[in-house]
């Protein structure tokens, strides 16, 4: 398009820009700064992923502890957020169940955010028949209600967590793949990759070399989209049953404390608002990084 | 500000703007838009206003027409149009002059129709807004725009949606819609620049008829001169958010005052055809969130004087219906008895 | 007009192998489960090995599995989906009963939902960056971001085990005449807290999305005609901003009608509805697998109608898709 009463008026005689470079995560850091709520999330998720990663050292008791004697305790100043029916001590098992999640949830983002990249590159980078059926499934995929399948998938392969991960992010990687093709398709058309356009082995180094590194910043925010839509998955999962085998995770916690429904408040409550800060500022995060990334308000 | 005290629109000029500023606020910092624009359009006659991409010229009919990307966004100076400033009018008289008594026509009609309406109740709909008419004159009215744009088959294109036309029907549509409340002013931004050659012609064709049958003034927005040269009898060249020259349709063509502008027409020249994009002059257009000082064509013009980098020679040029051009290396030139 | 039918009916022959692929896929997988049937019909060591022998025999869990799905896939065909080793009843018999309580439950949550969410997606997208703007996409995070089920029983703990102002458990109170007044109203009242917890999170969701495809529409070409032609503010948003947003998302609103069965099967478990959430946990506890295998048909077919529905919606609302007649 030529001038037209279209302009993007924040490009008026602002120049062309290198494309994503070093200056260019600068550039979405200053965006992502821009929001203050964003900030305040991420300071919480940083928060979180410490006590996760520090969990053993954190925690006054084995999460898994049972100890007769001081059943159904209140929060106190021996156990902080009480105790449950069995006497486990709930904040060591929120902070282990924490590592749970976070492990969980992050491992399904990167098993989806392989298999987009992978389907989303071929899909685009080939074309035609390949990239109609391929986007076809990807679109049947989308329509799957992903929980109440892996509710019936993972008692069927058996519940480890190396499962638990691959059901979820098996099922997570459209809408990465959508992205990943689309920006294929649209680097593709581009002047430097026709340029270096040829066969072969040439063609496999230019996917490597120019068109991958191009999507990477995509790739990072839809995959962070995915991160915490699959930690509360997991947390379902553990809920109704067939979530990670641990003893001890936040939903196998919030499971257990939904038996006691009344007697202990502490012991959903607590555990329940731990999971809740950590898919809320993953999401908030993910979101303002998003918007970071795309350049729009 | 000499702009502002030499406006000399005279008695009969339909449209006069003066010190004209429109400042965008962009995530990237204010971008000046324009600076200090001025013109003036009479009943009946046409002007265009010509210039690159990104120079103004389609900033410059929003402004006037007050629909600015976003609320923020601000416009400072004078446009007087039937006795009144359009700048100091409430939203909901401005409301009343958009699309009644001022209408517009952009470049591409497909994205600037609404894919989901049919063409008939677009026109239909804003008939109504300016006017108090249902049912049959309703209908009659739309009609009668729909034959004023020369469509012939009216009851097709009135039960159509946009992509059910060819370009130059939906363009012919949207000028329908343009003139269903008999403007006395069109801005027309680009209206030929997505059409084939034929249909292009026929467009300006119905324009220039439409001056001078219904005595309307015409603001054709434009980078193409050979559009120019056919339909306008006074010409406006912009650069970098400024006018910086001025003149009489064959002044213009003949001899060009200002570097840029003969730099524009002697790229025209170089090429066979007429319809060529305007880039063929080195350089590119300064960045307008932080403007050079001095002379804003300064970096690509080839006769920089010292001056040129201090003094900002549009504050020199007067905006009368003579000719001028805002450049040092023509003071003293121009001053209305070329 | 004519792409009509044509659609529906590419859609309609699509959905057959979709289908069947569906029952060979599901049963498959099912029949990888570890766990053996008839021991978790009978219980460890309940029954000696001779009768185990028997009940396998009369099950048909001794056929080579190719006969055991065509035997299933015949019966499908006829409608009949087994017999739950659970239940001792037929499948289909199970699921139907089963349906209303789950279809009254999403429904109300999805029509609340949309309504709620496409107006809060387009306040905000009226003012970006405004305070009206974060605060609606901030409590919308919230609502898709906090977990169904602990939500769903903290509001289980305050309004109906602390206040008593809500019924903890159970879709109608016992003893009301299927049918009468009193047993609406019960059901009205149970219904509260399962579908406001379950709208939350499809209310934030929606409203992300309309925020952002309302934004996209008011930033359309379009919009500056009809500011320039001197419509007014409210007509513009209504009648052009608003249809030229909802457009692009209906595929993406009509998928939530199948998506919502996730949610369903948490916020059923969590307020004791008697679904199909329900029967699917206590299935999967159980290995039922002629009622989980019913279920799978079940939601397969749900998604291909919610798929077939979404295409006519859109069909219906875009012009540009009916031809150039």
């Amino acid at each position: 398009m030529a001038d037209t009463a279209t302009i993007d008026p924040a490009t008026i005689g602002t120049g062309e820009e290198p494309m994503r470079t070093v200056s260019h995560w600068r550039e979405v850091w200053d965006a992502f700064r821009h929001s203050r709520i964003a900030l305040v999330a991420l300071f919480v998720l940083v928060l979180l992923g410490f006590c996760a990663l520090f969990a053993p050292w954190l925690a006054p008791f084995s999460p898994t502890e049972v100890n007769v004697m001081d059943v159904l305790q209140g929060p106190n100043a021996q156990h902080w957020w009480g105790t449950d029916d069995l006497g486990r001590d709930v904040y060591s098992g929120a902070l282990y169940g924490l590592r749970i999640s976070m492990a969980v949830g992050l491992m399904a983002g990167v098993v989806a955010a392989i298999l987009g990249t992978i389907i989303g590159a071929f899909a685009g980078f080939i074309g035609g028949w390949v990239d109609a059926l391929l986007m076809r499934i990807t679109d049947f995929i989308l329509t799957i209600p992903v929980l109440f399948l892996a509710l019936v998938l993972i008692p069927v392969f058996g519940s480890s967590r190396l499962i638990v991960i691959l059901v979820i992010g098996g099922l997570a990687w459209p809408s990465i793949a959508r992205l990943v093709r689309a920006e294929f398709l649209k680097l593709r058309s581009e002047a430097f990759v026709e340029a270096a356009r040829g066969y072969g082995a040439r063609r496999l180094k230019l996917i490597f070399s120019e068109m991958l590194p191009n999507t990477f910043d995509l790739v990072l925010v839809s995959t962070a989209l995915q991160v915490p839509a699959a930690i509360l998955i997991e947390a379902g999962l553990s809920f109704l049953g067939v979530g990670d085998p641990e003893p001890r995770s936040l939903g196998l916690m919030l499971k257990d404390a939904y038996g006691l429904l009344g007697l202990a408040w502490w012991s959903a409550v607590l555990p329940g608002l731990v999971l809740s800060a950590l898919a809320i500022s993953l999401n908030l995060v993910a979101d303002a990084f998003n918007d970071a990334v795309r350049g729009h308000e | 500000m000499n702009s502002l005290t030499s406006v000399s629109a005279g008695p009969e000029a339909l449209l006069s703007v003066a010190g004209l500023t429109t400042e965008l606020r962009t995530r990237k910092g204010t971008v000046h838009a324009l600076h200090n624009v001025g013109f003036t359009v009479r009943p009946g006659e046409a002007i265009a206003i010509v210039g690159e991409s990104g120079c103004g010229k389609s900033m410059t009919a929003r402004s006037i027409m007050r629909v600015l990307p976003r609320p923020i966004d601000k416009v400072s100076g004078y446009i007087r149009f039937g006795g009144t400033d359009l700048l100091t009018l409430s939203d909901a008289a401005m409301g009343r002059i958009r699309g009644a008594r001022i209408a517009m026509i952009f470049q591409d009609p497909m994205s600037h129709l609404d894919p989901l309406m049919r063409i008939g109740d677009q026109i239909a709909e804003v008939v109504r807004a300016h006017k108090k008419l249902a049912g049959g004159a309703l209908q009659q009215a739309v009609r009668e725009a729909l034959t004023a744009a020369q469509i012939a088959e009216i009851d097709r294109v009135m039960s159509a949606y946009p992509h059910q036309l060819s370009g130059g029907l939906r363009q012919r549509a949207l000028i329908a819609m343009a003139l269903a409340c008999e403007p006395q002013l069109l801005i027309a931004d680009e209206p030929t620049t997505a059409l084939d050659v034929t249909t292009q012609k026929q467009i300006l064709q119905l324009l220039r008829q439409l001056v001078t049958e219904r005595q309307m003034g015409l603001v054709l927005i434009t980078h193409d001169l050979g559009v120019v040269a056919n339909v306008c009898d006074r010409v406006y060249v912009m650069y970098a958010g400024q006018v910086i020259e001025h003149a009489d349709v064959h002044d213009f063509f003949e001899r060009p005052q200002h570097p840029y502008s003969q730099g524009l027409l002697a790229s025209l020249k170089s090429l066979s055809e007429g319809n060529e994009r305007l880039s063929s002059i080195p350089g590119v257009v300064p960045n307008l969130i932080a403007p050079p000082s001095g002379c804003r064509f300064r970096a690509r013009c080839q006769h920089a004087l010292d001056i040129c980098a201090v003094q900002d020679p549009t504050i020199r040029l007067c905006h009368d219906n003579s000719r001028d051009a805002a450049c040092w290396l023509v003071a003293g030139k121009g001053d209305g008895n070329d | 007009m004519s792409a009509v039918p044509r659609i529906v009916g590419t859609r309609l022959v699509q959905a057959v192998p979709l289908l069947l692929a569906t029952v060979i896929v599901n049963f498959a997988i099912i029949h990888l489960a570890p766990g053996d049937p008839v021991t978790m019909m009978v219980g460890e060591g309940a029954v000696s090995a001779d009768q185990m022998e028997a009940l396998r025999l009369s099950l048909g869990l001794n056929n080579p599995l190719y006969i055991q799905f065509l035997d299933y896939l015949g019966s499908v065909l006829k409608g009949d989906l087994g017999t739950s080793y659970v239940y001792h009843q037929p499948v289909s018999e199970i699921i139907a009963s089963r349906i209303p309580a789950t279809l009254l439950l999403m429904g109300s949550t999805y029509v609340l939902s949309t309504v709620l969410g496409l107006a809060f997606g387009i306040i905000a997208a009226l003012r970006p960056s405004s305070l009206q703007d974060r605060m609606l996409m901030t409590v919308a995070i919230l609502g898709y971001s906090v977990p169904t089920f602990w939500l769903g029983f903290i509001a289980l703990m305050v309004f109906a085990v602390e206040l008593g102002w809500l019924p903890i458990s159970g879709m109608v109170d016992s003893g009301l005449e299927p049918g009468s007044l009193g047993y609406w109203t019960s059901v009205l009242h149970h219904l509260v807290l399962p579908v406001a917890v379950l709208s939350l999170f499809y209310t934030g969701l929606i409203a992300r999305l309309m925020r952002t495809s309302m934004l996209n529409s008011l930033r359309g070409d379009f919009i500056v005609t009809a500011r320039a032609m001197g419509l007014s503010r409210w007509r513009i948003i209504l009648r052009h901003a608003v249809p030229n947003a909802i457009t692009p998302i209906v595929t993406v609103l009509g998928l939530q009608i199948g998506l919502m069965l996730s949610g369903a099967v948490l916020t059923e478990t969590v307020f004791g509805w008697p679904g199909l959430g329900v029967l699917t946990v206590q299935a999967v506890a159980q290995r039922d697998y002629p009622l989980l295998l019913g279920m799978f048909l079940l939601t397969s077919v749900m998604v291909i109608i919610a798929n077939v529905l979404t295409d006519l919606v859109y069909l219906a609302i875009n012009p540009r898709l009916r031809g150039n007649g």
